[in-house]
């Protein structure tokens, strides 16, 4: 756990250094705060490397918590996500619904298809209701402007 | 005070919020059964749903899924061997022998009425109790905020996890997250990079549902895909055997030890970061202690159903008193439910007991009414929940992050917020599975604001002297509770080593 815990110590320190000097462009009253705990986080960053260092043991679990391949399925799902976002002003929420969710369904391994796209169909369709019809909130129809 | 309770009972009577609380309840025993959703992605995904109804019927629905979702956590407990939700995990353990003794509908239905009676008596105290403690923030100025902010933030050293640095790294850096947008007394832009969207910081709702349903989205299909990828099978569901509803003699010895549980999870409840978890152990724990036959404990005891599941009900009540009264979030579910109050423009305090007096005692109420219809759907629908349990990860995955993504647009009709969602959602997955707790990064958001805000009014009034947090005694007391919060979680384990030593 030693390594990850570096590593994440690392991106925090620098997070808190970044807060830090960025905050020198601030007024004052609008520095103290940030600039503050910036510092508390790069000492608490220091902290979980001296913690990790003492106590490697700690939190029980392997070095490789998060696997390379894991990683790769979630930004699959961040890049499903991103492409849904761009589809939406064209497609419309309940066809990119539709289509995201049969496409999660099979990159993900659920692979009865009927069942998938009748699920895929059913859950953004009902969505679509209860928000459009029901809840009153508008939501993005692109090319079906004006359907329903 | 009669008029008011009538006037609640008249608002929750109504076919709209009667509604409410059935979607509320059913939606919450689903999500609580289902291993690997919790209470807090239920809420946290249904509050968009509420934002545009009127605000007691959305108050009323969460109250309902966060009462149900509790509840229903014993579900699986009973028939899987797996905690629906954390709150749960004691209830595994007499459970899930009484399933094996071919007794399970009889436990399903011990759950079912300890948690309704258990969330009864926390209403009851919560109905009591939060009005008087709202009153008393008539006397709070800035500095009595600035303690009260503090010592909500210190409730994270106990919400740490195995790693005590974490759980603080995780607090702060909420906080950091928190002073994105405009300066609260100052107004002057920090951290927006010349974005327009970013001057308003992040909003509470996406962030919520980005670090709570989708990040639980993302683990639920990347689990599927790597378990599909091994071969691994789910476990097979038991049909639900025998009686549910216990006998008259059973219910009446199960009495006492229901009413020494809700009381141990309703003041377990009120106090700021213990949560469902060990409110339920530690009631289990005593129900053993006061048991006269301890021997069956472990074995399938009808008593170590009872305890866990009174408990862990009772703290939903007792956590809303600090919640309302004071807008203390003590655990991750009611930082969410707080979230609920402020998309409605409620504020906790006294204000909101006086300007929107109807919308909190329809809620008092309306609990009431959920905590009885948790006993009715727990007992006659205890036969088909094994079917609910039939849902594969997989399929709710997709679904999860779809209402996520419908959730956070909705809020603002903003694509913004879906970026925002996204990226909080990947953190979340992230820093979870690297062990660092979510609720700290939820409570500092929240809280750090109000912090920073009534630091710099203190100053202002006091002309830089800190001396004003300590010469006022609510604000001195405030500081010396939170200084042993922060604290007592650290000596415990000093003092747990040295005793193991």
């Amino acid at each position: 756990m030693f390594r990850i815990n570096g590593i994440l110590a690392g991106i925090f320190f620098l997070l808190g250094l970044f807060a830090f000097f960025y905050s020198f462009q601030f007024s004052e009253v609008a520095a103290f705060w940030p600039k503050f705990f910036a510092v508390v986080l790069m000492a608490l960053a220091i902290a979980l490397i001296v913690d990790t260092k003492l106590k490697p043991d700690r939190e029980q679990v392997s070095e490789n918590t998060i696997s390379t391949r894991e990683y790769k399925l979630l930004a699959i799902i961040a890049a499903s996500t991103v492409i849904y976002m761009i589809a939406l002003d064209l497609l419309g929420f309940t066809v990119s619904s539709i289509v995201l969710l049969f496409i999660l369904f099979w990159i993900f391994g659920y692979r009865q298809l009927k069942n998938a796209l009748i699920i895929s169909i059913a859950s953004s369709v009902v969505v679509t209701v209860i928000f459009q019809v029901l809840l009153n909130v508008p939501l993005p129809q692109g090319l079906f402007e004006n359907f329903y | 005070m009669l008029e008011v309770w009538l006037s609640a009972a008249g608002n929750v009577f109504t076919p709209t919020n009667i509604f409410a609380i059935l979607c509320g309840v059913l939606f919450g025993v689903f999500t609580g059964a289902l291993p690997g959703l919790s209470s807090t992605m239920a809420l946290a995904i249904l509050i968009p749903f509420t934002f545009s109804m009127d605000p007691a019927t959305g108050l009323i629905l969460l109250g309902a899924v966060y009462s149900a979702s509790v509840y229903s956590g014993s579900i699986s407990a009973i028939l899987l061997n797996t905690p629906g939700t954390p709150s749960a995990a004691a209830t595994v353990i007499d459970g899930y022998e009484m399933t094996k003794r071919g007794e399970s509908a009889k436990a399903l239905g011990i759950a079912a009425i300890a948690s309704g009676f258990g969330g009864i008596v926390s209403v009851i105290a919560l109905s009591a109790f939060a009005p008087f403690l709202a009153q008393q923030s008539l006397r709070f100025g800035p500095p009595e905020y600035f303690a009260l902010a503090v010592f909500g933030l210190t409730i994270i050293s106990s919400l740490t996890g195995k790693s005590p640095v974490k759980g603080l790294l995780a607090g702060v850096f909420g906080i950091l997250i928190a002073t994105v947008g405009m300066d609260p007394i100052s107004g002057y832009p920090r951290f927006t990079f010349g974005h327009p969207a970013l001057l308003d910081g992040f909003a509470l709702i996406p962030v919520l549902i980005g670090l709570f349903s989708a990040s639980q989205a993302f683990n639920l299909m990347i689990s599927s895909k790597l378990s599909n990828d091994e071969g691994i099978e789910f476990s097979q569901i038991p049909a639900v055997a025998g009686k549910v509803v216990p006998k008259f003699k059973e219910l009446l010895r199960l009495t006492p030890n229901m009413g020494r549980s809700s009381i141990i999870g309703t003041i377990i409840g009120i106090i700021p970061g213990v949560g469902t978890d060990p409110a339920a152990f530690i009631a289990y724990n005593e129900a053993k202690r006061w048991s006269k036959d301890k021997d069956s404990f472990g074995k399938g005891s009808i008593h170590g159903v009872a305890a866990p599941e009174s408990s862990n009900n009772a703290v939903t009540g007792g956590s809303l008193i600090p919640l309302l009264s004071l807008g203390i979030p003590g655990n991750a579910v009611s930082a969410v439910f707080l979230g609920g109050l402020l998309i409605h423009g409620l504020r906790p305090g006294a204000e909101l007991f006086t300007h929107s007096g109807d919308v909190v005692y329809s809620l008092f109420f309306s609990l009431f009414v959920a905590n009885i219809l948790i006993i009715v759907v727990g007992i006659g629908g205890a036969r088909i929940f094994s079917k609910v349990l039939v849902v594969k990860p997989i399929v709710l995955g997709p679904i999860i992050l779809l209402l996520s993504i419908v959730g956070s647009y909705a809020i603002h009709n903003n694509a913004y917020d879906i970026w925002v969602m996204l990226l909080f959602g990947v953190i979340g997955f992230i820093l979870r599975r690297y062990g660092f707790p979510l609720a700290p990064i939820v409570l500092a958001i929240i809280l750090g604001p109000l912090a920073e805000t009534s630091f710099n009014q203190s100053m202002l009034i006091s002309q830089d002297n800190f001396g004003i947090f300590f010469n006022r005694p609510i604000s001195a007391v405030l500081l010396i509770v939170a200084a042993i919060t922060f604290v007592s979680p650290f000596l415990s384990g000093v003092v747990k080593k040295k005793k193991v030593a």
